[in-house]
Parts: structure tokens; sequence; C-alpha cells
């Protein structure tokens, strides 16, 4: 026990990377409002990038840049780096079409909120079908 | 030149596609003409380079491309081995005629030649993730093109600017993202193991180190199997697939359920057999979570879909049950499984896009989206309502259709490995089939309505239905060529 409560405590940013990560995923599912949905999928998405920079990083490293004054310097892998700006990138485009469609949403409903917007719909469809009876 | 073109021709397709993507709006504005052509002629390149590709497979084997000459450890390879080029073939004859269909009446649909010009810009974006899918064989490339396919797809749900629309791409892409997140983080995990993206030296490196790290490896496979598991809507992860599959426009749905979330499947293979390897994922007992819910979201997907009463949603609710005999191909995991689960990925993409097309052209032609009001409109629409007979029959799996072939390898397979339970259920999916697309036909052509008004389809959008249909045929009487690639890509997965 004392062990893994160790490899916790040494391994945090792992830890904190799934604390987020379970976080964002509970937002996502439990928040009724669209808006805050947006914001646990944002939070889901950090966790990740953490959990991928948390693995390439070194205590005491340096960025990878070759230093031939200090030849016993110790670099950090920028691959994982490298990768996550593509992952902000990705980020960033999935939340500018997740606000355009919440704007046209919420031109339509008048509301940010999944149950309303839902109620609205049922009545929209009820009166509709009713007509054409 | 041709020397140029022809080794270079994985990552022409890609490119040829993505330029002519973002090429379009630059004419749709005055120039919509040029928008036809550019879609036709790219869309035509693919289908080009696919059979070539496929040749050179069939003849030479399978070879690996190296983007800008650097070797893999540090730059990006392609591959081109059976299961990709059996991918780009199947998108690009699926692709091609849904394209033809949509050209003539997309203005109208979406309000406008520069809505319809963003319209193709996003379609052949789509297409252009899909082939990159299929042929990455780096892990973080292969998340890439996932998100290029998932926000394209989100955006042509939304592209009829309709209430329902917006709303079914809105949880689409909720449901989507967080899939995204799960492959993601799964990735990172892989990563954490292996210090490497490149699929082969993940294997190379699993093999050896995999025994030290089952429970992160644990992780990593069940985060893989939700986060492709979400956009391939296997069964209780399905629920934004009716949705958004029935109130996107006709040629949009006609894509994303004949070919999308078959390319998030391919993805689901690649990390799965190649990236993970198959001896390590049975170990771990995936194989069998694949076999259930394969089982589930068939029967499942089945009933629901025996409810529906909405022409589109009974078809969007049967993607989800023939996704499941994907699913149960691969857990079955034999040759003649995985080759009958491959072959009814290109055999179901065919059938349901002639389904959804055929579906579309009757709905825009009636007005009508009620299956029960559809009474009598087979005499009126022989030629569509023929092609949606011959495609209801490839479903249920009648001989002579390409239904049939993948069906039946899958039944050999499962015999093979006595998995009596397997066989029944895919049987049993036949009848449900029979089931709910049956009234349909029954409805059309023995019933009378009121059907005064209506007539066929203008024959631009009549061909490309009936091309698709013969295909079906086609590959239902002569499976051979499809067939070898679908065997040659089992024996890759499993033995290699």
């Amino acid at each position: 026990m004392q062990t893994i409560i160790a490899k916790l405590i040494t391994n945090y940013p792992y830890v904190g990377a799934f604390i987020l990560f379970g976080i964002g995923c509970f937002t996502i599912i439990v928040n009724s409002n669209l808006l805050k949905k947006l914001i646990g999928i944002n939070i889901m998405e950090s966790s990740i990038f953490l959990l991928f920079i948390a693995a390439s990083n070194i205590h005491g490293g340096t960025a990878p840049i070759l230093d031939p004054t200090n030849p016993e310097a110790v670099y950090i892998n920028p691959v994982t780096t490298a990768l996550m700006l593509t992952g902000i990138v990705v980020s960033l485009s999935v939340t500018a079409l997740a606000l355009a469609l919440i704007i046209k949403l919420y031109r339509l409903y008048g509301s940010m909120d999944a149950h309303v917007i839902f109620m609205k719909r049922n009545e929209v469809q009820n009166s509709g079908s009713h007509n054409q009876q | 030149m041709a020397a140029i073109i022809s080794s270079n021709t994985p990552i022409l397709i890609v490119l040829v596609l993505l330029f002519s993507a973002y090429l379009l709006p630059i004419f749709s504005k005055k120039r919509y003409k040029i928008v036809k052509w550019l879609t036709v002629v790219s869309e035509s390149v693919l289908v080009i380079g696919g059979i070539y590709l496929a040749w050179k497979v069939l003849t030479t084997g399978q070879f690996n491309y190296i983007l800008g000459g650097w070797e893999p450890p540090w730059g990006l390879e392609l591959t081109i081995d059976p299961l990709s080029v059996f991918f780009i073939i199947t998108v690009g004859l699926i692709s091609l005629p849904i394209a033809i269909y949509s050209l003539p009446n997309m203005a109208c649909q979406v309000h406008g030649e520069r809505r319809a010009g963003w319209f193709f810009t996003l379609f052949l974006l789509h297409i252009a993730g899909l082939c990159g899918m299929a042929f990455s064989r780096d892990l973080f490339n292969l998340y890439v093109f996932i998100e290029v396919t998932t926000i394209s797809a989100v955006a042509l749900v939304a592209a009829d600017n309709s209430a329902a629309s917006i709303e079914a791409a809105f949880k689409y892409l909720i449901m989507a993202t967080l899939g995204s997140g799960f492959i993601l983080a799964g990735i990172g995990i892989m990563y954490i193991i292996t210090g490497n993206l490149n699929m082969i030296f993940v294997r190379r490196e699993l093999a050896l180190v995999w025994t030290d790290y089952p429970h992160a490896l644990w992780i990593a496979c069940s985060f893989f199997l939700v986060g492709f598991g979400i956009k391939s809507a296997v069964f209780p992860l399905h629920s934004w697939l009716p949705d958004a599959h029935s109130a996107a426009v006709t040629p949009a749905s006609a894509l994303l359920s004949g070919l999308a979330v078959k390319g998030f499947i391919i993805g689901l293979i690649k990390v799965l057999y190649i990236a993970i390897g198959v001896d390590i994922f049975t170990a771990l007992g995936i194989s069998t979570l694949l076999r259930i819910l394969g089982m589930i979201s068939l029967i499942a997907g089945s009933i629901f879909a025996l409810s529906q009463h909405q022409l589109k949603r009974r078809l969007a609710f049967s993607t989800i049950a023939q996704l499941g005999y994907v699913f149960l191909g691969l857990g079955i995991g034999n040759e003649a499984a995985i080759s009958g689960a491959l072959f009814h990925i290109i055999s179901h993409g065919l059938i349901k896009s002639v389904l959804f097309l055929a579906a579309g052209s009757i709905i825009s032609q009636s007005g009508e989206t009620e299956i029960s009001q559809l009474a009598g409109i087979g005499k009126k629409m022989p030629y569509t309502m023929g092609a949606f007979t011959a495609a209801s029959l490839a479903m249920i799996g009648i001989p002579l259709f390409s239904g049939f072939v993948g069906k039946w390898n899958m039944i050999l397979g499962s015999l093979e490995s006595a998995n009596w339970l397997a066989a029944i259920v895919i049987i049993v999916g036949s009848l449900l089939a029979a089931g709910y697309l049956l009234p349909i036909v029954r409805t059309a052509y023995f019933e009378t309505g009121n059907t005064a008004n209506i007539k066929e389809v203008s024959r631009s959008q009549l061909i490309p239905v009936l091309v698709l249909a013969a295909f079906i045929i086609i590959f239902g009487c002569f499976p051979s060529y499809i067939l070898e690639l679908t065997r040659q890509a089992a024996t890759m997965l499993l033995f290699n």
C-alpha cells in the first residue's frame, strides 16, 4: 500500500492528468448547459496535453538545443511538445466549430440548455405533426 | 513525369484531394461549373490511383512510402498494404457516385451555390481524411486524420442549416470529441510504454516489455476501444448516430453511413492488429469484448430499426446493426472471419449508400418521410425503387448479392472456431434485416396510395444510384478480386 502511495506521489503529473480527465468527462456528461459541455471538452483535452508533456519531462533537464560548452546537460524529449502543438490546434478548431454551433442553436431556440432545447424541439415536432393530421 | 507520379501515388492521392478541397471555395461564388469539374476530377484521381495501387500490391506485394526521405523512427511512413488499398478502393468506388449524385441539386439543398462550394470542400476533406487514415502507419498521424475526418463529418451534418441538423451536429461533435480524447489518451499511454509512435516499432517494443505493464496496456486498449467505439457507433455508445445520419442532407448521410463509420473501424483494426498485435490483445481479452459488443449491437440495432417509422431513421439504426457484423467478425479473429468482416465493409458501404440515396430521391420527390406514406411509390419511381429493392435483398444476404459473401465467410469463420452462438446471431441478424427492410418494399409496391404527382428523378441523380446497385450485384456474382484483397489483408493482420 505504501509503495503504491509513494509511486502516486512521485508520479503526481500523471495522477493530476487522470483526475482532470475524469473531471472533463464528468462535466461533459452531467452538465446540460452546452457551453459547460464545451468547457468540459477543453479540460479533458488539456489533461491529455499534460499527460504527454509530463511523459517527456526530466527534472533539471534543459531545452534540446546542443550546448558545446556544457556536454553533460540533460535534454528534454522535444517530440511530445511538438505533438501537443498539433493537439492544441485540433482542440482550438473543435472549440471554434462547437461555439459556432452553440450560437446557431441559441438563435434558433433561445436557450443554451440541452433540456430546454429538447423540450422545444419536441413541441415543434408535435405541433407540426398535429397540423399535418 | 510518369515515373514521378507512379512512385509517389499514395501521397498524391491525399494531396490532390486536399488541394482541390481548398480550391473549391475560390470558384464557388461565380464559376460553379469549375466546382463540379474539380470535384469529379479529384474523385476520379482517387479511383484510378486506388485501382493502380491495388494492382501493384496484388502483383508485387506490399510496400512502404517514406515521406520526404526521412527514415521511419524520425520521419513519417505511409503503408501500402492489402488493408489500406482495400479501403482506398472502397472509398473511391462509393464516394464518386455520391459526388455525382449530389452535384446537380446541392445548391438548392444547402441554400446557394456559395454554400454548395463549401459543402464540397468538406466532402473532399472528409475523403482525404479517410484516405490518410488508411495509409498512415504512425499513431499520431492516424489521430490527426481521425480529427480531420471527424470535424468535416460534423460540419457535413450541419450543412443544410436546419434546426434539427444543427442540434444533431452538436450532439455528434460532443460525442466524437469525447472519443478523440480517449484515442489521444490511449496513444499517450502507448508512447509512455514504448517510446515510439510508428506502429511497427511500437509492436516490436511491446512484444519485449508488455508483461511489465499489463495494467497500463489494458487501460490503453480500453481507451482505444471506447474512442473508436464512439466514433463507429457500437451499441451502448451509438446515441449520436440516428440523429446525425437522419438529419443530414442526403449525400452527407450516404457518405457518413457508408464510409465514415467504417474508416474508424479501419483505424481500430490498425491500432489493435498492427500496433498492439493479435497475440497481446487476445491475451488481454479484447477480442472477447469485441465479439460481445458486436453481437449486442447487431441484435439491438436491428430491434431499434424495427421500431422506427421514419425511413431515414430506420436506415440509420440498421447501420448500427451492420457495424455489429464487422465487430463480430473481428472478434472471432480467424482468417475467414476477418476477410468476411472486411468484405462486409465494402458491401455494406455500397448497400447503405444506395439505400440512403434512393431514400433521399423518394423523399425529395414525394415529400413524405414516414414509411407508411410511401404506398404505391414503386410504380411511379420504378428504377429508384428497383435499386432500393436490390440493396435490401443484398443487406439480408440473398446469394448473388454482395451482402451474402461477407456473411458467408463470417459464418464459416465462426464455425471454424466452434463459436455456434456467433453463427446463430449472424443468421438472426439477417432475418431481422428482412424484417425491417422488406415491409418498406412491400408498402412501396403492393399498396395503393395517392401518388398522382410523383415522377422519377432526373437522369443525373438516377444513374449514380443504378451504378452503385450494379456494383452490389457484380461483387455478389464475381467477388474474387475483392475477396483476394481481403484474404491477403487478413493474413497480413494475423501472421505478419
